[in-house]
């Protein structure tokens, strides 16, 4: 190029006078025109969308910001009830005082299967059957006086309530020491806690005929309870 | 003038309009106006300003003298840079960037003298193109009358010769890449060249042998 070049340019005073002479620059006003152009069109499709998505952006995100805020605003305010005692009248007080009664004796009817012998029995020599049905009327008296003041519906309900958890009860008390007696052995651990208990299972036991584990458990019983008199599950 | 131009028009006016280049994929040269060209087409403004700053006043002298007019310079100044930033989606550097620009400058330069024929007559404005206009020659230092000698002098070149003489002087062009920008071949962009630079020098001797 540089050979070619001096070849074809072999008059150094053509061009050396040229480059003296060329010396016009593009104007001011031209180059702006062209550059604010060469800008404009020169934007890159994502560059050209940049420039309207920010404030799009914005303009949305305070939006829903507005939207959710006045949607709260609408919602209808929750404030806690403030109930005084003075409200009820004594007659209220009294519903309430028997419906907590009524609540406990149904609860403590309910535990019965929980802790079959929780309450001693004085009568430890009465027959299963006695039994059972002592506790079924217990129930029922206590629902009976319980209910005196309530409505018929509600004395029906909890009557058959108390009933079921009786029956349930008695059920579940028979179940068990007609296993331990099914299954040859002495009396069951939870029997065992109460003395009333302990002997009414001694006492079937001999009614059963096991003489011999009877007078086994018996031993065992005078052994813990020394001083507990009972004559109906004595030898 | 006129004939001159026609002939010129043949040469190829096509890439004006944004067109490929039939002899891009020849030069296989990347320089770095190419990856300026690249960068704006990535959207790089900056770029383009580098790349314009580069090539603007010499495609203006080219213009200014190949026009003979200086508005209609200004004119087609703009509309090739239009084109130069309208191409960018499908420019691609196998090519050098100068030849490519003069390429679409010479076509539009065609283009024009294809819409304005009265272009051939319209000297009206050369003076302006003087070194030094209105001023009386004997106050001149003899290198300002060289100057003012071959200015004249280029001006009443054919345009063929003198668009092969400021594409060698304004845009450093080799023969190659001459006869590329002005759709001839090799030896017709030699001759040309050599044929404007006689006449110049020829010019330049006449006058100072002028006792």
């Amino acid at each position: 190029m540089s050979n070619e070049r001096k070849n074809l340019a072999d008059d150094p005073l053509v061009a050396d006078t040229y480059a003296a002479l060329a010396q016009e620059q593009a104007p001011e006003r031209l180059n702006k025109r062209v550059l604010r152009m060469a800008a404009r069109e020169g934007r890159t499709p994502y560059l050209r969308a940049r420039t309207w998505l920010r404030p799009a952006a914005w303009a949305a995100t305070i939006g829903l910001s507005l939207a959710i805020v006045l949607e709260l605003t609408r919602l209808p305010q929750i404030e806690p009830e403030t109930v005084s005692m003075d409200a009820f009248t004594p007659k209220d007080m009294a519903v309430l005082r028997e419906a907590d009664v009524r609540a406990q004796a149904q609860s403590g009817a309910k535990q019965v299967p929980v802790v079959p012998s929780a309450t001693p029995r004085t009568d430890a020599a009465a027959a299963p059957d006695e039994d059972v049905s002592a506790r079924r009327v217990t129930a029922d008296e206590n629902i009976a006086a319980s209910s005196t003041r309530a409505d018929e519906g509600e004395r029906i309900s909890a009557k058959r309530l108390a009933a079921e958890t009786a029956s349930g009860a008695a059920s579940f008390t028979v179940a068990a020491e007609e296993k331990a007696l099914a299954t040859g052995g002495a009396c069951p651990a939870k029997v065992r806690e109460s003395a009333e208990s302990w002997l009414a299972c001694i006492k079937r036991l001999r009614e059963s005929g096991q003489e011999a584990l009877a007078d086994g458990e018996y031993d065992e019983f005078k052994r813990i309870f020394p001083n507990f008199a009972d004559i109906g599950a004595d030898k | 003038m006129a004939a001159s131009a026609e002939s010129m028009t043949s040469s190829g006016t096509a890439l004006c309009s944004g067109a490929t280049l039939p002899y891009a994929p020849a030069m296989g040269h990347t320089p770095d106006d190419s990856a300026l060209m690249l960068r704006y087409k990535d959207g790089d403004v900056a770029a383009f300003e580098t790349l314009y700053r580069r090539h603007n006043d010499p495609l203006y002298r080219y213009l200014l003298r190949l026009c003979r007019h200086r508005d209609t310079a200004e004119d087609i100044f703009q509309d090739v840079w239009g084109k130069i930033v309208k191409s960018r989606a499908t420019y691609r550097p196998t090519a050098k960037f100068t030849t490519f620009l003069y390429r679409v400058a010479h076509n539009c330069f065609i283009d024009h003298l294809r819409r304005n024929k009265r272009h051939a007559g319209n000297t009206e404005l050369d003076a302006e193109l003087h070194s030094h206009p209105g001023e009386p020659p004997e106050t001149l230092t003899e290198r300002s009358l060289a100057k003012e000698r071959l200015s004249r002098a280029l001006l009443d070149l054919p345009d063929e010769q003198r668009d092969v003489f400021l594409l060698h002087e304004e845009a450093g062009l080799n023969l190659d890449e001459i006869a590329a920008v002005t759709g001839s071949n090799r030896e017709t962009a030699k001759s040309r060249l050599r044929y404007a630079v006689n006449k110049l020098r020829a010019a330049i001797d006449e006058q100072s042998e002028r006792p």
